[in-house]
Formats: C-alpha cells, structure tokens, sequence
C-alpha cells in the first residue's frame, strides 16, 4: 500500500485554482513547496482541484514561476539568487499581493523573500509615502505628530525617499 | 473530503474585508521587523499601533533577534588626531565620529546593542555613560568614589557589564585592586561595586576572594546568561598548580564566584573571549612576537572542561591581538604601522580591514561584533546632558 501511494504522488499533478477561476496544472512535487497544499495532499484532497480563493492569477502565476525555479534541480545557487533578485522586481502592491499568498499558502523562504523586499523597498522612505503605500490614515494630531518627529530629528535627515513604489 | 478546502474557502468569500486587515497584520509581523533602527524611528508617526508596536519590549526583542539584523564589525578608536583626517576607507561606513574627546578610556559591550562607555585616567575621575549608537541615547551614571588612600595607584581594575535577569536590570561590575606606594606591595582588599540602572545607584561589595588574583582583560564582552567571566591569573595556587582559572560574577545574587579556566600555564599570556556565543581563551606564551607567535585557542565543551582546538600562526609583523570576527577570523593591530587586520584561520589568509590610524598612533582601539538594537537606555527624565557628545568631550 505504501509503495503504491508513494509510486502515485511521484507521478500526479494538481490543479490550482485562483479566485478568477483560472486553472493551472502543476506537478505535485513542486507544488508541495506550499506546506498548505502539502497537508491537503496528505489528508487526500489532491485528486481534485484545489481553490486559491485567496489567490488571484497574476499572484497565482508569480508564486508557480517561484516554486518552478526553486524545485528545479538543475540551477545552482547563484542561478536562484540571480531569479530571487530579478523575482520581486516589480510593484510594492504586487510583491505584497505575493507575500499574502506566501502566507496563506505557508511557503517560508517566499514569505521571507517578499518582506524583505518591501523591507528594502520603504527603508529610506517618508512616513507620508509610506502611509499611502500600506493605506494607513494617520491618528496622531498635527502637534502628537511633530513631537515625535522632535524626538528623534536624525531619523528624519539625510536623503528620503519620496516615491511611491 | 473536502472539508477543509470548502471551509477556508467559505470563510475568505464571508470575509473579504479583513484580506486588506490580514495583509497590514502580514506588514508588521513580518517587514517592520527587517528594517533598520533608524528607519523605525522615522516610521513611528505613521500611525498610533506602528508606534506602539515598535516601542514594546516584544518587538524590540524580535527586532533584535531578526536574522536580517546582521552582526556587523564595528571599530572603535580613541586617539589624538593631528592630521583631521581619519583615514576610513570608504566600504566604512562610519556610525559615530566625536571631536574634542578629553580623556575616552574604554568601551564595553555591547550587550543588547548597548555599551558601556568610560572616562578617565586617574583613581577618582572616572566616569561612566551608557550608550546605544542605533538610537543615540546615552544615559550618565553617577559618579562613584572608593575609600582610598592618597598614595594608592591603580593595580588590577577591571569591568563588566551584564543584564541582572531577575530584574531585568542592566548592571555593571567594578573590580580593583590597588598599590600600595608605602608598602610597596599590592594593598590586601579586593575592592568592588556595582552599578544597577534601575535604582541608579552604586553599591558597594565585599568579595571575598583574594587580592593576589589578576583578573585579565577579555578579548570582547564575556557575558553571557546573567554572569560575567573573566580569566584569572591563580597566585593563591602557585605553588601547587599555576594556571589560570575563570573567575565569575552573577548580576542577580551579586555574587562571585569560581570555576575550573583552560590549563594554560600561569606565567603565559591569556585571554577570555565569546566565540559564537560560547567562552573561549586564547593563549600565547610570547605574544606581539613578529611571524613567530603561536595563539592557543580553547574552547569549553562542557562546564568544567576545555580542549585546545587548534593554534593560530598568523604571519604578520608585531601585532596585538585585539578581537575575533564570526567563529575563526582573529583580528590584531600591527603596532609598528597601526592597521587593523585579521587572520582568518580556515583559509589561513591575511587581510587588512582598511583601517590605517597611523596619525592617531596605536592602542585604544576595540573591534567589536555589533548588531542594531531599540532597547531604550534612556532615564525616565533625560536632561540635555544625557547625549554621547556631552558626555565625551564635557562630563
């Protein structure tokens, strides 16, 4: 018995599906990168297709080229950090659309790519821009406000960055 | 069988106004953790919850902790410039410059990104300041005088600093031994106090340990859990078993104590270092020797054990050791051009660290392996005083 589900898991595909309703067939070797998609294999739920209500395509599409390159056996380790590097190149907004699907899909060294990004991304930023980034209405009062900043004036000095991605 | 699947699927579809909720949740477990401290400064009037989250000691801690929070190499150097200019290569990024500093005398730590610093020279002029680079606080603690006599000179002081665990209270040791110009000998009193920051005061202690011991200075800050160590020349035992052995001080009981050291003979030169969070000496019996000298390294491998893990030969002009980088790079000062190198012991390489303070001349100089961090030193109502400039060129 044992042989025989080892034998088959080797051999399926699963089918994601993203919240538009698009389809994607992928290997479930690769695609057990997901320990959320892992557990439901393991509780058998993999005969089927498996929705992302969570996940829309263009993120579905990103996390897939993810975990392609990192099951793939042939890159070496400067090939995937030269894709990690090149991966989460694109917009704040999407690099945070990725990190919430890391997350519910609970793939770690995804989860850990995409906060760094944004880490690096909004080190050198205003509060201001980083307010509109992450959609955050501010509750301080103009004077609670300026008395934090009175605080600690050197973090407000040297060369911010105003821009909003 | 698909129970699992159609449920979280059924509550996403219920819920999709918490999906912006859940991803600000995602913003601050899991980015604000990775930036620097500076940058958390600026982002604490983004909004009243960043604020608050950023000053809990819980996120402090993880902050620390946080595997984006590197251990950097940090140099510190004290010396009178005649030239203004320091001569930092620029891959240096320099955190702190001071000018007009008086009398600096050491640096200890850090422990939690925190250090202690000392003025000084004289038996009754010392001073002392904490001190969190990331942040900028610094806190003076107040003076202390030891019931002295005029005609006593410094024999054997040495410092540690340490967190006392049961109060959470940052604390710091001060061990002397004096001499005694009338006798001619070291007078016969350890003498020793603490400093606790919570009740900012000193304390006096009566150890009573003898005062033929010398407690030698460590390679970088040998605390760990609650205790300080230090090596510890064994005079009382020289007749029988002359080697060096590990004297301890806990921050909570206030108390010293004793354990079994390396065996490295009593007349060769030691030294007590962490090495990757564990003690470890270093031992040489003709230290600065040019190309020909031979540096023990010990590790403990269980409480009262330790094994000499290998030797280290860096080929390299007079020298003195001056601290260790990760697990095997053994950094040292050439005293004849003042360059700081190290020598890493796996690939058996020399390589300068770009600093040249051939202007400021040697010693007084630390290498210190440092990490950022937010832990708040500040007194409850700092005055104007409370700063590092202040402190260094005027206190």
């Amino acid at each position: 018995m044992a042989e025989a589900a080892s034998s088959t898991i080797e051999k399926n595909n699963l089918t994601l599906k993203s919240s538009y309703g698009d389809e994607f067939v992928l290997e479930e070797s690769i695609a057990i990168q997901s320990v959320t998609i892992k557990n439901m294999v393991e509780d058998g739920c993999s005969s089927s297709v498996i929705p992302l209500s969570k996940v829309d395509t263009g993120t579905l599409i990103k996390v897939i080229e993810y975990m392609k390159m990192h099951s793939s056996t042939s890159s070496n380790e400067e090939e995937i950090q030269n894709f990690d590097k090149e991966f989460v190149r694109i917009s704040i907004k999407t690099i945070l659309n990725i990190l919430e699907a890391a997350n519910f899909l609970d793939i770690r060294s995804l989860l850990d790519l995409c906060a760094e990004a944004v880490a690096n991304r909004i080190k050198n930023k205003t509060p201001e821009v980083v307010r509109k980034i992450f959609n955050i209405t501010s509750d301080f009062t103009p004077e609670e406000e300026a008395e934090i900043r009175n605080e600690t004036p050197w973090a407000f000095e040297g060369d911010l960055d105003h821009s909003l991605d | 069988m698909f129970g699992y699947i159609t449920g979280d699927y059924n509550l996403s579809r219920m819920t999709t106004n918490i999906e912006s909720y859940s991803q600000k949740e995602l913003v601050t477990d899991h980015v604000l953790l990775r930036l620097p401290v500076k940058s958390l400064f600026r982002f604490k009037c983004v909004c009243k919850s960043w604020h608050d989250l950023i000053k809990s000691s819980n996120f402090i801690k993880k902050h620390f902790n946080s595997e984006s929070n590197r251990l950097r190499l940090m140099v510190c150097k004290f010396g009178v410039n005649y030239n203004k200019d320091p001569g930092c290569v620029p891959t240096n990024q320099r955190i702190y410059r001071c000018e007009d500093v008086g009398d600096f005398r050491c640096i200890y730590g850090p422990i939690n990104g925190i250090f202690l610093l000392e003025k000084g020279h004289y038996i009754d002029n010392v001073r002392f300041a904490w001190w969190n680079p990331a942040t900028k606080e610094c806190r003076l603690i107040p003076r202390i005088h030891f019931e002295v006599q005029q005609y006593f000179e410094d024999n054997n002081r040495r410092l540690g600093i340490g967190i006392d665990l049961v109060n959470q209270d940052y604390k710091v040791i001060w061990h002397r031994t004096f001499w005694d110009d009338m006798t001619s000998d070291v007078y016969p009193k350890v003498y020793a106090a603490v400093y606790s920051t919570k009740n900012d005061s000193w304390k006096f202690l009566e150890p009573e340990h003898t005062h033929l011991c010398q407690i030698c200075i460590s390679q970088n800050c040998t605390y760990m859990n609650g205790v300080y160590y230090w090596i510890s020349t064994s005079q009382r035992f020289c007749k029988e078993d002359n080697v060096y052995f590990i004297r301890t001080f806990d921050f909570a009981t206030e108390l010293f104590g004793e354990m079994t050291g390396p065996p490295i003979p009593g007349e060769h030169w030691a030294s007590l270092m962490l090495r990757g969070g564990s003690l470890a000496a270093m031992s040489c019996d003709d230290v600065t020797q040019a190309m020909t000298a031979n540096y023990g390294i010990w590790v403990r491998i269980r409480e009262n054990n330790w094994i000499k893990a290998y030797t280290v030969n860096p080929p390299i002009p007079s020298h003195y050791p001056i601290g260790i980088w990760e697990y095997d790079k053994f950094i040292f000062e050439l005293t004849q051009t003042c360059r700081l190198v190290f020598y890493d012991q796996t690939v058996k390489q020399v390589t300068s660290l770009g600093f040249h303070f051939y202007d400021l001349s040697c010693g007084s100089n630390w290498a210190i392996s440092y990490k950022e961090s937010l832990v708040p030193i500040k007194n409850e109502k700092p005055t104007d005083k409370d700063n590092a400039e202040y402190f260094l060129t005027k206190y």
